[in-house]
């Protein structure tokens, strides 16, 4: 029974991408045998046995927590916490909360969802958190199914439901204006967050309710960062992210392996040594060596930010700019439908807050909308003598030109002069011709389109762009 | 090491805190038997958890300290070539045939054992460490896999030789660099993190009983309110320990910022991080 349960567990870790194989499966069970169904024991059995990469983690945790860790009711790890107070204290703080100038609150108010939620989280009463997640996942179910890609967006609905941005702007403000006391805010924040927790959780269950197995896979999909829309991470799993995007990049510039390290001078050119020694009766006195052929290509960038991808493409500067060292040069452009070189922002500094600057101070556009036609023509004009045979250029951005006019030659007098076009899109493919898209009138001028808007693309793409441009070869 | 349980009571003799999870990893990695990778943050403990699985195990300890352009010349075994060369020399005196000589230099007398052959054919039982295995490169570690999962390698002169008994590895890894599924696959896999607050105080306290009480727990919430900057090299638990000790040097029995910022250097690492501490030195110490 338990066996066949794990058996299942295994296969939907499996089905969420997490890389397993029968070994693992076996090593699991002979594990569990061993360390026992004991809470903890039983977890870090099954932990150590199938997930080999800390990036899985979260994928496994939510999985676990789904198979072993019911939670039909508020449960301890969800109880909030509960200040000492006496029955009167609660109107007082309601009233300094969301009355103003401490009139009495009306009774309406009170029984508003921002009313009941006030009480709940500064009581921090288990029932009343528990019945407010409930009614606010209530509310949010016929519309689930619209909305399934987005579990971020959905949490956000059902908060909104229960007024609780408005309970936290007016929260925020009464503790900016020392109406209520910091002990008090401490604790509301700290209660807020349990019920977060519960909604989420609830959530999750109402989804798989609805959707089953189906509703299973978008919940793990949700934890899966290597899925993950570059567009959607928060702000920690951003930085984990760009953590693996720079070892990804380390494992692919030591791949070739660094046994033959070769010295300053290069290689030792074993013929040219012989020829050279026949003027010395054929002894070799010296080494003559190959000279270092360097071959790193130079890199341009256009990149688009208007609003639709501005987060893909900053996500991308940041990757791209960890790699740098692998080009002999990058130079960078940004545009929307006015271009400019931004390369002098980057110049030794923290690449984060240099991408910030160049969005601040580059004249990107006139009118907010992507404009690739206007973009290329002026490229094309402007830097075309840059472009050489060693040239890679890459562009990244979403070929939405907002119906406006496409420029072909240009376009392809660029890419006639670079030695590779590589442009990433961080649309799905599906997507690519449908409505404003350009991107099949370009296509063709490129060496490869490519899908890239998570780690598992980004993976991929880097492999085949880096293995092509055979970078720094001897 | 017959239970969990065991595991956790013997580690704690041998002044190592563990939690239920380690133990537990511990005690499959024993049992199963498979090799162990652990990865985490530098400084959190990763290569003293071998050293300590050998004096549990009552083992011999093997290290093998990886780096860029390890090979198995320097893994495996070499030969002593001028040891060789010397018994040609020695036996061509008495006009032996080359098979003879073949067959008396090609021993294990003549065999320069690195850390791995040597764990493999050592008769008492042997923990083996394979540290920072990130920093080696991918030939190698196809190559570690190879020796790893038979617990056999073989040397052409000699033939295939086979573990006497398979010794309990362990791999560290700070997570510079991916490695290979096939490896993965092959291993458990434990992530060790920072402590948290009670562990850290725990670990301090143990490894430092002269330290005044207060003291301890000063330190330990003003390290883990450090990790909480964004750090390049944020503290780990072994800078924590050296920074106790500085404290016992010194004499101390309260921080205050003078201290703190004199003795910071202990802690942080990097030139840039310093800076970003130094200034938040007064708030960091409130609350403590």
């Amino acid at each position: 029974m338990m066996e066949e349960k794990i058996l299942k567990f295994a296969r939907d870790l499996r089905r969420a991408g997490v890389p397993l194989a029968l070994p693992e499966v076996m090593d699991a069970l002979r594990g569990i045998e061993l360390a026992g169904f004991y809470k903890e024991r039983f977890r870090a059995a099954l932990k150590a046995t199938l997930v080999k990469d800390e990036m899985d983690g979260p994928l496994f945790d939510k999985l676990f927590e789904i198979y072993f860790q019911p939670q039909p009711e508020l449960k301890e790890e969800y109880l909030g916490k509960t200040k000492d107070f006496s029955s009167k204290d609660i109107p007082v703080f309601l009233n300094r909360v969301l009355g103003c100038d401490g009139r009495e609150l009306a009774s309406g108010i009170q029984g508003a969802p921002r009313g009941r939620l006030a009480r709940a989280v500064y009581t921090g009463s288990a029932p009343d958190m528990e019945e407010l997640a409930r009614e606010g996942i209530e509310m949010l179910a016929p519309h689930i199914e619209d909305e399934l890609e987005d579990f971020e967006g959905l949490v956000y609905k059902a908060k909104a439901a229960l007024e609780w941005f408005m309970f936290t702007f007016y929260l925020d403000s009464r503790r900016e204006k020392g109406i209520i006391q910091e002990e008090e805010y401490l604790v509301c924040r700290e209660n807020l967050k349990s019920l977060e927790n519960r909604l989420r959780r609830l959530l999750e269950e109402e989804i798989i309710n609805q959707f089953q197995e189906k509703g299973l896979d978008r919940i793990l999909e949700y934890q899966n960062l290597r899925r993950k829309d570059f567009s959607r991470l928060e702000e920690r799993e951003r930085e984990k992210i760009s953590h693996y995007a720079r070892k990804m990049g380390r494992k692919l510039a030591t791949r070739e392996g660094r046994r033959k390290k070769t010295g300053l001078k290069g290689q030792v050119d074993l013929r040219n040594t012989i020829r050279k020694s026949v003027q010395t009766g054929g002894i070799p006195l010296k080494l003559r060596s190959r000279g270092r052929r360097i071959e790193q290509p130079d890199l341009l960038v256009l990149c688009d930010v208007s609003g639709s991808v501005a987060r893909f493409s900053t996500f991308m500067l940041l990757f791209i700019y960890s790699l740098q060292e692998r080009f002999r040069y990058v130079r960078t452009f940004l545009f929307i439908d006015l271009l400019a070189e931004v390369t002098d922002y980057f110049k030794g500094r923290d690449p984060a807050r240099s991408i910030q600057e160049a969005l601040e101070k580059a004249n990107l556009s006139d009118t907010n909308n992507s404009d690739y036609g206007r973009v290329f023509y002026h490229f094309a004009s402007h830097y075309s003598p840059f472009i050489t045979s060693r040239t890679v250029l890459l562009i990244l951005g979403d070929a939405k030109n907002n119906w406006r006019s496409e420029e072909k030659p240009s376009f392809q007098e660029m890419t006639r002069r670079a030695r590779r076009v590589y442009w990433l899109n961080p649309y799905p493919e599906e997507t690519w011709n449908t409505r404003d898209s350009v991107m099949k009138i370009y296509a063709p001028y490129c060496s490869r389109v490519m899908e890239c808007r998570n780690l598992e693309q980004l993976a991929k793409v880097t492999e085949e762009i880096l293995s092509q441009e055979g970078v720094e070869a001897i | 090491m017959e239970s969990i349980e065991d595991v956790l009571k013997k580690l704690n003799n041998h002044q190592y805190l563990a939690d239920e999870k380690l133990a537990t990893v511990l005690y499959l990695a024993y049992r199963l038997p498979r090799p162990l990778l652990v990865e985490g943050p530098a400084g959190v403990g990763k290569t003293e958890l071998a050293k300590v699985m050998a004096r549990v195990l009552g083992a011999k300890f093997i290290r093998l300290q990886c780096y860029e352009g390890l090979d198995e010349a320097k893994a495996l075994y070499e030969w002593n070539y001028q040891q060789q060369l010397l018994k040609i020399q020695y036996e061509s005196r008495e006009e032996k045939s080359w098979e003879d000589i073949k067959g008396d230099i090609f021993t294990e007398e003549f065999l320069f054992k690195r850390p791995i052959l040597e764990a493999l054919t050592s008769r008492e039982p042997v923990v083996l460490l394979v540290d920072e295995l990130d920093k080696s490169d991918s030939e190698f570690e196809s190559f570690l896999l190879e020796a790893l999962s038979d617990f056999q390698v073989s040397i052409p002169e000699i033939g295939t030789v086979k573990a006497q008994r398979i010794p309990f590895v362990v791999m560290t890894s700070n997570g510079t660099r991916d490695f290979e599924d096939a490896l993965k696959r092959r291993c458990l896999h434990l992530y060790i993190n920072y402590p948290d607050y009670h562990m850290e105080l725990a670990i301090i306290k143990l490894k430092n009983p002269g330290l005044a009480e207060g003291l301890a727990s000063q330190l330990t919430n003003f390290v883990q309110k450090v990790r909480e900057l964004s750090l390049k090299k944020p503290p780990g638990i072994s800078e924590t320990l050296d920074w106790a000790r500085t404290m016992i040097i010194l004499g101390a029995d309260k921080l205050e910022e003078d201290l703190v910022k004199r003795t910071l250097p202990v802690l942080i690492k990097y030139q840039q991080d310093m800076g970003k501490v130094e200034k938040q030195v007064p708030s960091l110490l409130l609350g403590s």
